[in-house]
């Protein structure tokens, strides 16, 4: 991992079209800017890590689920 | 071409290697899985995609439109040109469900919907921009009980939560 040390203001540009600033630290919270394409996928790191546990836990714990579940009822209280 | 793979849910399956989905990435919690293979039958909405990779790793999914109406996946139009998406009609979505021992407890991965190119078979988890698409929705509720107990007390599904334990 490549580490570097920014003040409040700097930033870091990544290729070409992407730009990372600090914005604000205050305690533990720093606020980060994000300049980038539009149709580029941006998400914090919690997302991607709860759907890969939900996955894992999909996969591994799930049992067969008998035909007659109710999914018009399902469906209706969506 | 075909193949003969062991898997832990449905025995030795006999594949056929135009059957296989490609995930260029895996999925997440299975990158390194990159083909897989949708097991299912017509009576059950649930299908299975099961790795090629490790018989023992199969993901419970189910068509959107199984479970609600209107379900609509923003996802920006690169990612879907990714999986050589040319237009919309040529993909299929399937949802990640998690069913644990209750089925009254099943959960559904709305906001990360499998996105797969129905004619090149390529497939891909991809988030969606719905901030309102939770990863682990339940799907009962106490609507839904109400409305079943009023209804059907001898409801099979209801009392399956209790044989399957």
């Amino acid at each position: 991992m490549l580490v570097l040390s920014r003040k409040i203001g700097e930033g870091i540009r990544i290729g070409s079209d992407v730009e990372i600033k600090i914005l604000e630290i205050k305690g533990d919270t720093i606020k980060i800017g994000i300049v980038a394409p539009k149709d580029l996928s941006i998400w914090r790191n919690e997302l991607f890590e709860e759907i890969s546990a939900e996955n894992l836990r999909a996969a591994t714990r799930s049992v067969s689920l008998t035909p007659d579940y109710p999914w018009s009822e399902i469906k209706k209280n969506q | 071409m075909t193949r003969d793979f062991s898997t832990t849910r449905f025995g030795d399956l006999h594949i056929d290697d135009n059957d296989i989905f490609i995930f260029n990435e895996g999925i997440p919690a299975f990158e390194g899985h990159k083909e897989w293979i949708l097991i299912g039958n017509d009576e059950n909405p649930i299908k299975w995609l099961q790795s090629l990779h490790d018989g023992a790793i199969a993901l419970p999914v189910i068509p959107p439109d199984v479970i609600m109406n209107g379900y609509n996946a923003r996802i920006s139009k690169q990612e879907l040109e990714s999986i050589g998406m040319e237009t919309p009609d040529d993909l299929v979505l399937l949802l990640v469900v998690s069913i644990p021992s209750s089925p009254r407890d099943m959960t559904v991965n709305l906001r990360a919907p499998l996105v797969i190119h129905r004619k090149k078979r390529i497939g891909r988890q991809i988030i969606a921009e719905n901030e309102e698409y939770a990863v682990r929705q339940r799907l009962w509720s106490e609507e839904v009980e109400k409305n079943l107990t009023g209804r059907r007390k001898d409801d099979p599904a209801v009392h399956s939560s209790c044989e399957d334990r």
